[in-house]
């Protein structure tokens, strides 16, 4: 018997603590270390997310809009105001809301395949105005020297700092979303999922919800693309691309969604994959392709979901 | 050049990209309509025409040869990544379908990529590049072939669908595929079909445009993505995308031309947002909610 809520989620996962010295040496077990970085970064992204496509059942290709301007404004308030760190992080987080308010405004209303269509030409169109615009956005070459002040008297400079900083973001951020999601809230967001039209009869203002829920998530995502503009120092316009929102898509559907923990392992795999494959950027889209479409037809439910199924609970 | 002639000269483009639009949203809701796929690689498909034609050529085949071999090689590719990629889905639905050819289009493209390099390619005109003047507006042969093109496709699929007994229970089944296959059709087949047909459309529409646009492994993308908003604003009906592919046409064309140029993509994007959301607006609003 499952017990509900968030401390009986976490009391029925609790081998999930064999996994927290994993985290903490992930750096030590990359590469290099700020691979371990950008997978935090990207599972923050994911998680994010999956409150909204897994969850909510809103499948949006407009999230690279947040990822991508969270990135800029992070790096615009960085460098223009020479704002310290935490001004610039609640600084992006603040301005990718207000878009993400108003882009969910407009998009929340249009159902099913139509949803995807207009995230996706607003991701474009976010795309065309950060290339155009290039005196304020640097245009096609990205933005350039973002810098990272130190957060109140600890230096961020070395990698392995910058890496606990966001391990310690992540933590954070998992916390909120497990509490999101196992609360009366994030049941009345699966309710949408399985049943719009119930939902709604039920009373529900589902418009409502969708918007929340679409600001939780864009609300992740401001904060990874922050992180990612400091973790690179600069923000490449691949940011806003919408190849980077269909990356998450993929990362959450590969590690199994509407369960938080899913999208995180697929983001941490498939960044993995794709640093282990960085001499081959080229080829890259490709073999991400033909391994998400192997894992739809074959894993459907996501590897961690299957994995589960098939070996923990045999029937 | 007057302002009547550069007006004549914008029809001219907008025309031209409007026939391709409408050509490429009759794949999307051929495709659509029958199988609810809702076929991302509809893009790829046109440059794979392209691509094709200019690597057959590479070869040393002639014009003709190249362009039969291309469209075979697209219809074949399209009917084969149906059976091996959209027939095995287990609990089918839109988006799992939209995934899937999301992430094939984006395997084709890696293909050509590796294959062929990031180069913009093309192919010779079809008839010479004699250039005719319309009012003090140029243009050349091949935007008459564009307009053919449209022409031939259009009267062909009504005939074919109108006409034929094949046609008219294709027809049947993007009414009501239920129904379809309890009245004995082999839906499977007509999926099939479908995926080639809009693969072959979609191929000639590529190797058409080349000699104008010029191809490459990307261009695949933005080019289906307009030809899906004439679909979706036309209503998925062939003469509502045709109608809907023209409008758009002459809106890219006279943006381009009196706005800019540089801005020229971004109105396929807008139209789709204004369209799909003012169609979702309350139009009672202020007199109260409406119960349903």
């Amino acid at each position: 018997m499952e017990e509900s809520g968030i401390l009986g989620f976490i009391r029925n996962r609790w081998y999930f603590i064999l996994l927290i010295p994993l985290f903490i040496l992930l750096p030590f077990l990359t590469p290099h270390h700020s691979l371990a970085s950008e997978m935090l970064i990207f599972a923050i992204f994911a998680m994010g997310y999956d409150i909204l496509f897994g969850y909510t059942g809103l499948l949006s290709f407009g999230h690279a809009i947040f990822f991508g301007v969270g990135a800029y404004s992070l790096g615009l308030i960085l460098i223009k105001l020479q704002a310290p760190l935490l001004l610039g992080l609640l600084g992006g987080v603040f301005v990718t809301l207000v878009i993400a308010l108003a882009v969910g405004f407009l998009s929340i209303r249009v159902r099913g395949i139509y949803f995807v269509m207009v995230t996706l030409a607003f991701c474009q169109m976010f795309y065309f105005i950060a290339l155009k615009w290039a005196g304020f956005t640097g245009g096609d070459n990205g933005l350039h020297g973002v810098p990272r002040p130190p957060i109140f008297t600890i230096h961020l400079d070395s990698e392995i700092r910058l890496y606990y900083f966001i391990l310690i973001l992540f933590v954070l951020c998992l916390f909120l979303a497990l509490r999101i999601v196992h609360s009366p809230f994030g049941r009345a967001l699966q309710s949408l999922k399985s049943n719009e039209d119930r939902a709604k009869s039920i009373g529900f203002d589902t418009n409502h919800f969708k918007l929340i829920s679409f600001l939780i998530s864009a609300f992740f995502g401001a904060l990874a693309g922050g992180l990612y503009a400091l973790h690179l120092n600069f923000v490449p316009i691949e940011t806003l691309n919408i190849m980077t929102s269909g990356d998450v898509v993929i990362m959450s559907i590969i590690g199994g969604i509407g369960t938080l923990y899913g999208p995180i392992f697929g983001a941490l795999l498939l960044v993995y994959l794709k640093n282990l494959m960085s001499g081959w950027t080229e080829q890259w889209n490709f073999i991400m392709g033909i391994l998400f479409i192997t894992s739809v037809l074959t894993l459907r439910r996501g590897i961690l979901v299957e994995v589960k199924q098939r070996f923990f609970h045999k029937r | 050049m007057t302002l009547f002639s550069q007006v004549v000269q914008y029809t001219i483009s907008g025309i031209t990209s409007g026939s391709i639009y409408a050509v490429i949203g009759i794949c999307w809701s051929l495709v659509y309509l029958i199988t609810k796929v809702l076929n991302f690689t509809t893009g790829e498909f046109v440059m794979l025409g392209g691509m094709l034609t200019w690597g057959f050529r590479g070869t040393g085949l002639g014009l003709v040869p190249s362009v039969l071999f291309a469209i075979t090689c697209t219809i074949l590719i399209s009917m084969i990544f149906e059976r091996i990629a959209i027939r095995p889905v287990r609990f089918p639905s839109e988006m799992t379908y939209m995934m899937i050819t999301i992430a094939a289009a984006s395997v084709i493209k890696g293909v050509v990529l590796l294959g062929w390099g990031s180069e913009t390619r093309t192919i010779p005109d079809f008839f010479g590049t004699e250039v005719i003047h319309v009012f003090g507006a140029t243009m050349t042969s091949q935007i008459l072939c564009v307009l053919g093109l449209l022409v031939i496709v259009t009267l062909g699929l009504s005939l074919f669908l109108n006409r034929t007994l094949f046609g008219k229970a294709l027809r049947a089944s993007a009414i009501n595929v239920t129904g379809a296959s309890l009245m004995g059709i082999d839906i499977s087949r007509f999926r099939f079909f479908c995926f080639g047909l809009a693969g072959g459309l979609g191929a000639i529409t590529g190797i058409v445009i080349t000699p104008i646009t010029f191809t490459g492994y990307e261009v695949g993308m933005l080019t289906g993505l307009k030809g899906l908003v004439a679909a979706i604003v036309g209503g998925w009906t062939m003469t509502g995308t045709m109608v809907a592919a023209l409008i758009l046409g002459l809106l890219e064309g006279f943006g381009a031309g009196f706005i800019s140029a540089g801005l020229k993509d971004v109105f396929a994007l807008l139209v789709m947002i204004l369209f799909l959301i003012v169609r979702t607006l309350d139009l009672t609003l202020g007199k109260g909610r409406v119960t349903r």
